[in-house]
């Protein structure tokens, strides 16, 4: 029974880490077969590398000059990008792990021997960092997704406002606005990866039918040469009969010549060959022949060469016999030979059928190599993309909920707008004048809108309705209702009565010459003069003449001498100020309602906007050094003051 | 007038340029009949008319001579070497004519004694006698050639030095000259 244990145990190990490693295996084929940077063209490259020598190396510069390790390096880069595809780390970590391998591929690259390797790997590397960057973001999106999606509670309240059964609120109208947008937002990335996944996979399919119509077409040809190489060797076979009658008929004429040479005379007749081994070895001096060489008569010399020609004077029948079946015999040569020409041309018919249907062949095989091979990534392509379209089903059914669900908000937030709008326009215009200056106040441009312009309502996010529908809900609430007490006054009206501009100086700075001590002295009395203003806008003489008082007491007589003094402005501004005559209208609260009781009218001063003003500083120079500092500046500041206008002294404030 | 004489005047240079092959042959075909005559064998007339080639060849030389001699002192041959171009293109083409006339009375030889047509017959020959053959015919080509070539040399020179007078004569007497030998010319065609 141990023994049996310990069996299933270990079948038990076996199957569950063959599941997680085929899992792990799956993850890494999810890259597209053999898109994984390949590991042997750095090994390729690291042997090239040591193949440089040291000399070349050292020609580049030290900053750039790769160091014997890089390769090593690398190798672990590669290896740290592979793990972090596999552990889906962010796209940050990957890039980084990318720029990493080619900063070190970009040294390598600079060696003219290790270029066409280091480009190919650097495709590579970038190639598979951009699937796992975009599987990286696909997991990422799809976790948001998910994250919006596993929210029960409030996906639970989402459907029910998507049916009908619950209606939306500002709450959920806020949630469903934020929810929706996230996952349009990450369902556009999925989509999009999810697409290039199916795109991907329909072209693996097209080229896998493209291949199976080429092995179609190609099967098609070599059936048909099949058919044409059958006929051509039925008429090889003929041309073989033709040939071979046509060497009897040849054989025969040959006989019958030599009987026609037998009946001239009693001499045998001979072949080309045998005549000139006759004439190399015997006495024989003279071949001829009177069939184009096909048989040769002998003679000695040139008695009996003479007795031959007077044979053939005396036997001209014969001469003729022998000519004419020399011509059918030449005929059976010539025919023999075109035969053979034929059958010649035939074979080299064959041979290049032959050839073809070897290439045919050849380009199945490698068709069916290749389908094969994309057998097993389109299995791996198509359970991807199978999954997907699973995926993007479910999120599209959760897409259309959101959808429903922020429809019927939308719809609900109108009617809950409209509900309160409908008691604003009950409202008496004093009570609406009030609504509208206080949501000038608190409400946003967009909500604002919602309140001005009505069609827009139905284009303006729920949760933004329903925003402006509470505030408006609360604002109603308080002109509809009242406690005993309680006053409400209205601006009822608002007219301005006059504008004037006023101009302020926010005190002087001085510098003198080549006389910082001067310079200090004189910044200190203005800086004192300032601190002692009891206000911090007060009226420019009341500054002036304790500014002058100050002045007299620290230099009396004491004249400037060949110094210049810079007199600069600071702070100088601008600002109308306007008086407005405003209208109120009390109501007080009377029986839980409110009743209109006074009307009063109040004054009020109301401050522009501040303009800065930029005042060009002046030069004092004493050139006959008769005047006293305290007097040359009294006049100066006096000049500058009644030149510019400047009404106060201290900054500009609005109220 | 002057147009018939032109006529006349070509058609004996033409004849002119005919006799040393016409004659050569001629001398040569009765040579060879001498052997004929000896042995009263029509078809040696195919080998010369002698077995030794020696002989052939020697009779072929004389022929040779005795045509050109005939050539020159019968038909004025002289007369035709009347210019530059004329010593250029008469010796090449009177041995051409030469050639011809040996080849077609071989021809026509060899049909009229043995009944056939020499193209319709192959011959081969053993080592030996090929090479006999051989050099019996390059020795009658080059003889032939050099017999041709020096009686056309002495011809170029006789008709130079017969010319000669007429350059350093007057102006005025070059015309009568002219006129004089353009006489000799018709007077001795005439006269064949």
């Amino acid at each position: 029974m141990r023994i049996i244990r310990i069996i299933l145990v270990t079948i038990v190990t076996t199957l569950v880490i063959f599941l997680i490693v085929s899992n792990n295996a799956y993850a890494i084929e999810e890259y597209d077969l053999g898109k994984v940077p390949d590991k042997t063209l750095l090994e390729e490259i690291g042997t090239l590398f040591r193949t440089i020598p040291e000399s070349e190396i050292n020609k580049i510069e030290l900053s750039q000059r790769p160091d014997p390790v890089i390769i090593n390096e690398t190798r672990q880069f590669l290896n740290d990008l592979e793990k972090e595809c596999i552990q889906k780390a962010n796209q940050y970590q990957l890039r980084n792990t990318e720029t990493k391998i080619k900063t070190k591929l970009n040294l390598l690259k600079q060696f003219n021997i290790l270029e066409p390797l280091v480009t190919k790997l650097d495709t590579q590397v970038s190639e598979f960092t951009t699937l796992c960057v975009s599987e990286s973001e696909f997991n990422r999106e799809k976790l948001r997704i998910d994250s919006i999606l596993s929210n029960d509670l409030q996906f639970k309240k989402y459907n029910a406002v998507a049916d009908g059964s619950l209606t939306c609120n500002i709450e959920i109208s806020q949630s469903i606005t934020s929810d929706y947008k996230l996952f349009n937002t990450s369902y556009a990335v999925l989509k999009t990866y999810n697409d290039s996944i199916i795109s991907r996979y329909n072209q693996l399919v097209v080229d896998d039918i493209a291949l199976s119509e080429n092995t179609s077409k190609l099967s098609k040809r070599n059936n048909d040469i099949g058919q044409i190489t059958s006929k051509v060797i039925e008429d090889q076979k003929l041309l073989d009969l033709k040939i071979r009658t046509a060497v009897a008929e040849k054989n025969k004429y040959y006989e019958e010549l030599g009987i026609n040479y037998a009946a001239l005379t009693k001499q045998s007749v001979l072949s080309l060959e045998e005549t000139k081994k006759e004439l190399d070895s015997s006495e024989i001096a003279i071949g001829l022949s009177l069939d184009d060489g096909e048989t040769w008569m002998l003679t000695k010399d040139s008695d009996e060469l003479f007795r031959y020609f007077s044979l053939l004077k005396n036997n001209k029948d014969k001469v003729d016999e022998i000519k004419q079946t020399t011509t059918l015999y030449d005929q059976r040569s010539e025919d023999i030979k075109s035969s053979l020409a034929q059958k010649v041309a035939l074979n080299l018919v064959l041979e290049v059928y032959a050839l073809e249907v070897d290439r045919n062949n050849y380009e199945i095989t490698i068709n069916n190599e290749k389908r094969q091979n994309f057998a097993t990534i389109s299995e791996t392509h198509r359970l991807l993309a199978e999954e997907r379209k699973e995926l993007n089903r479910y999120y599209l059914n959760n897409s259309s909920t959101l959808n429903s669900t922020l429809s019927n908000c939308a719809v609900d937030s109108e009617t809950e707008f409209n509900k309160y709008k409908i008691q604003y326009d009950a409202l008496n215009s004093d009570f609406k004048k009030y609504i509208d200056d206080t949501f000038k106040v608190n409400l946003s441009q967009k909500e604002l809108t919602v309140m001005t312009d009505v069609k827009s309502v139905s284009n303006t996010e729920p949760q933004l309705v329903f925003t402006v529908a509470s505030k408006l809900s609360a604002i109603i609430t308080q002109m509809t209702s009242c406690t005993k007490d309680q006053n409400l006054d209205i601006l009822i009206s608002s007219e301005p009565v006059s504008t004037v501009t006023i101009s302020g100086v926010g005190g002087f700075g001085f510098e003198v010459d080549g006389n910082d001590s001067l310079s200090k002295s004189l910044n200190d009395i203005q800086s004192l003069s300032a601190s002692e203003m009891p206000f911090n806008r007060i009226d420019i003489n009341y500054y002036f003449s304790k500014l002058n008082e100050n002045i007299l007491e620290s230099f009396q007589e004491e004249t400037l001498g060949i110094q210049t003094i810079l007199l600069s402005p600071i702070n100088t501004w601008t600002q109308d100020v306007t008086t407005k005559k405003d209208s109120y209208v009390t109501y007080n609260c009377v029986d839980n309602n409110w009743v209109r009781s006074t009307e009063r009218t109040i004054i009020k001063v109301e401050d522009g906007i501040c303009r800065n003003v930029d005042v060009q500083a002046i030069s004092i120079f004493d050139a006959e050094n008769k005047t006293a500092i305290p007097e040359l500046l009294k006049s100066n500041i006096n000049n500058l003051i009644s030149e510019r206008q400047f009404k106060l002294f201290g900054t500009c404030q609005t109220n | 007038m002057s147009n018939k004489l032109k006529i006349i005047n070509m058609f004996s240079t033409v004849i002119k340029l005919f006799s040393p092959g016409v004659m050569i042959l001629t001398l040569f075909f009765m040579f060879s009949y001498i052997g004929v005559f000896i042995e009263e064998d029509n078809l040696l007339l195919l080998i010369g008319g002698f077995k030794n080639p020696l002989i052939v060849i020697s009779f072929y030389l004389l022929a040779n001579f005795t045509g050109w001699i005939i050539s020159i002192y019968i038909f004025k041959l002289k007369s035709i070497f009347n210019s530059t171009a004329s010593e250029l293109i008469f010796p090449i083409i009177s041995y051409f004519i030469i050639v011809l006339f040996q080849l077609g009375y071989y021809i026509f030889l060899f049909k009229y004694l043995t009944g056939i047509q020499i193209y319709q017959l192959d011959v081969l020959f053993s080592k030996e006698l090929s090479l006999n053959i051989r050099n019996s015919l390059i020795m009658m080509i080059f003889s032939s050639i050099l017999i041709s070539a020096l009686f056309n040399i002495y011809l170029i020179f006789a008709s130079r030095g017969s010319r000669k007078p007429k350059v350093q004569s007057s102006p005025g007497m070059e015309n009568n000259e002219i006129n004089t030998t353009t006489a000799s010319t018709f007077e001795n065609s005439i006269s064949i």
